[in-house]
């Protein structure tokens, strides 16, 4: 037994290092990718905060009764852009008028964030696509809904039926479809 | 043949590598694994920190809520046994701070499908609405009716029932019997996810005791008739879909549609029909929604979401085209109130106005596109939701007496007689007093009946347009 080990001792010490320049090659191919993302990161980052300073140049956006501020704006529009890119236009103000009934709904925090934020309440916020890049007809969808538009009347859940597998969701009565949407209350 | 030579290479190179000392070969490789078990231990040691870091935060969410809700329970009885209206009057205003505060901490909790908790969160909400409503009452010098004793008392063992849900769930939770970390489960296998969301399980079970929670309406934003409001401006004719569809083309007023989608109905406050209507195949971009009610046949809302070029036209112009616009629909004595321009459009509030009386609750919002002046965004839900025909009485106390209840340093600019929507949903007759304080904007609503303040609203005005805040 020993004998057969110390005849093949290299052989053994050959595959072992060959083991362990395979684990070493793959962390800095992982690294490699990883500071590639995180380079894609920063000019999108950038790309962001250049959309934030115009968004902050507007005035405030106050109307009659409700009033929201420009921190709103930019967190419903990306909220808007994680649960509904590629919706339709109307849908995506839908999904802002949801999160807007909801601030006013006594069953939900009371504020825009507070609702965004909730744990678990969206899933584009769990999975971290809330922070991908805002497409424009985010922030104009966002505008319509916190300035009043409510294409839902007063809905206070959507969901998408082909993802959704929470039971709970499908008991609610359902106001009306748009695009892959289904709005309740 | 490929694996002989294979077998000689290696033959080589063992013959080659007898010269190099083996010890030096093993203490590198030896090395190279201690570097990979230091990066292992440091990756799971900064993963073990967030997790605690966490579940501290979700501990402190779920314990200050059990602690503000006993405090309800206790403060609570109190306010029931206080003889004092002024003690009394804090002792609400106090179960109205707690009971936000445990509403907050609540939606903290990393519950799957958190939204599931609507009823405790509901209860919370209106428990404090509610007493802050009850506070004001009692401020204002009027005691509390049988019927409110009665549903305090209510209201007070849903607040026992929950404390001791809460209490028994603190005590499995202090144990470590129950875990958070359905937030962390995500992407494992569904079946896992269920049968570990014993924690939630547990806080819904704690939900199902609000079953038959009673309706409660007092006079604060979140109390139940506030989302039980019927419409006033619609009258009682119910019309086709075929009429809807009429009533949409003509209200767009186009010369070119290419198609009409039918949406289906929605609403229930306010039925409608919904209509999409694409005016131009190639332009893919633009469509146009609309909803027509189902009782009354009138447009509720529109929105056109066409590109706007570059603005040509200024906000006098946009007003008059906006105006216009209004009275060709039908609507008549509207004059406009606050404006805001964005993207080339300027979005501007109409409101209803009676005998010189401004009527804010009747509220049209339009948006006019500033390259040709068309309507491009429409909305008349506040409108018809409380349009009806009122009788405005006179005024009980004269306009210099209400001047006098005004802080002295409010340098009052204009006045005039208005009707304002409380967040209740409740409407009050006030005189209107715009002015400048501290070098800013405001409005200060007195009351034109009994001589209270009803609401201050603050003014901004800023080249993009006045609004109210």
């Amino acid at each position: 037994m020993t004998k057969t080990i110390k005849k093949n001792l290299l052989l053994i010490l050959l595959l072992l290092i060959g083991f362990c320049l395979s684990i070493f090659t793959a962390k800095f191919l992982y690294e490699m990718k990883k500071n590639q993302d995180i380079l894609i990161e920063k000019k999108l980052e950038k790309l962001l905060l250049d959309a934030d300073k115009e968004v902050m140049n507007d005035s405030i956006q106050t109307q009659g009764s409700t009033s929201y501020q420009n921190k709103d704006l930019y967190l419903l529009a990306r909220a808007i852009n994680g649960e509904a890119r590629g919706e339709p236009y109307i849908g995506q103000v839908a999904v802002g008028a949801v999160i807007i009934n909801r601030t006013k709904h006594p069953g939900f925090p009371k504020t825009i964030s507070g609702v965004i934020y909730q744990p678990g309440a969206f899933t584009a916020v769990t999975d971290g696509q809330i922070n991908t890049n805002i497409e424009a007809s985010a922030y104009k969808a966002a505008k319509d809904a916190l300035n009043g538009w409510d294409p839902t009347n007063g809905c206070i859940y959507y969901y998408n039926p082909a993802k959704t597998t929470n039971k709970w969701i499908w008991s609610r009565k359902v106001m009306l479809v748009i695009g892959k949407h289904r709005f309740a209350k | 043949m490929s694996v002989l030579s294979i077998l000689g290479k290696y033959k080589e190179l063992r013959d080659r590598l007898k010269d190099v000392r083996l010890w030096s070969i093993m203490a590198v490789s030896v090395a190279i694994m201690i570097i990979i078990a230091l990066w292992g231990v440091n990756q799971y040691k900064g993963k073990a920190n967030f997790h605690n870091y966490l579940t501290n935060m979700w501990h402190r969410s779920f314990f200050d809520t059990v602690s503000y809700v006993q405090n309800i329970q206790s403060i609570l009885s109190k306010a029931e046994l206080s003889s004092d209206r002024t003690e009394k009057a804090i002792l609400f205003s106090e179960v109205w701070r707690n009971s936000f505060a445990a509403q907050e901490n609540l939606n903290q909790l990393p519950i799957e499908s958190n939204v599931a908790l609507e009823r405790t969160s509901k209860y919370l909400t209106q428990l404090g609405d509610l007493s802050f409503s009850l506070s004001k009452q009692l401020m204002n010098g009027k005691d509390l009716t049988a019927s409110q004793l009665k549903i305090i008392k209510k209201l007070k063992q849903y607040a026992d029932k929950l404390s001791d849900n809460l209490n028994d769930l603190s005590i499995e939770i202090s144990q470590g019997k129950l875990k958070w970390g359905e937030v962390r489960k995500v992407g494992t296998s569904r079946f896992r996810k269920i049968s570990q969301n014993v924690t939630s399980a547990r806080m819904l079970a704690a939900e199902s005791g609000f079953k038959d929670y009673p309706t409660l309406i007092y006079d604060g934003p979140f109390s139940d008739h506030v989302a039980r409001q019927k419409p006033k401006g619609l009258g009682t004719k119910t019309i086709s879909r075929d009429n809807a569809k009429k009533i949409a083309l003509d209200f767009v007023n186009l010369k070119k549609v290419d198609t009409i989608n039918y949406m289906g109905v929605s609403g229930d406050k306010i039925k409608t029909y919904n209509f999409e209507i694409i005016p131009n195949k190639n332009i893919k971009t633009r469509t146009i929604d609309i909803a027509v009610t189902v009782i009354g046949g009138k447009v509720l809302w529109m929105i056109d979401n066409r590109d706007v070029a570059a603005a040509k036209l200024g906000i006098v112009n946009a007003k008059k085209s906006g105006y216009n616009f209004l009275k060709e629909k039908g609507f008549t004595n509207m004059q406009d109130t606050y404006y805001l321009k964005q993207d080339n459009t300027a979005l501007i509030n109409y409101i209803y106005t009676q005998n010189g009386v401004k009527i804010y609750p009747d509220m049209v919002k339009v948006r006019v596109a500033l390259d040709n002046g068309q309507i491009v965004s429409f909305d008349a839900t506040p409108y018809y939701m409380s349009h009806t025909k009122r009788t405005i009485p006179k005024p009980a106390i004269s306009e210099s007496k209400a001047r006098s209840m005004i802080s002295r340093n409010f340098d009052i600019q204009s006045t005039s007689l208005s009707i304002i929507p409380l967040p209740s949903g409740r409407e009050v007759f006030t005189y209107e007093f715009m002015g400048k304080f501290d070098g800013k904007y405001f409005i200060d609503y007195i009351n034109a009946l009994t001589g209270k303040e009803e609401n201050i609203i603050q003014i901004i005005k800023d080249p993009n347009g006045i609004l109210s805040m």
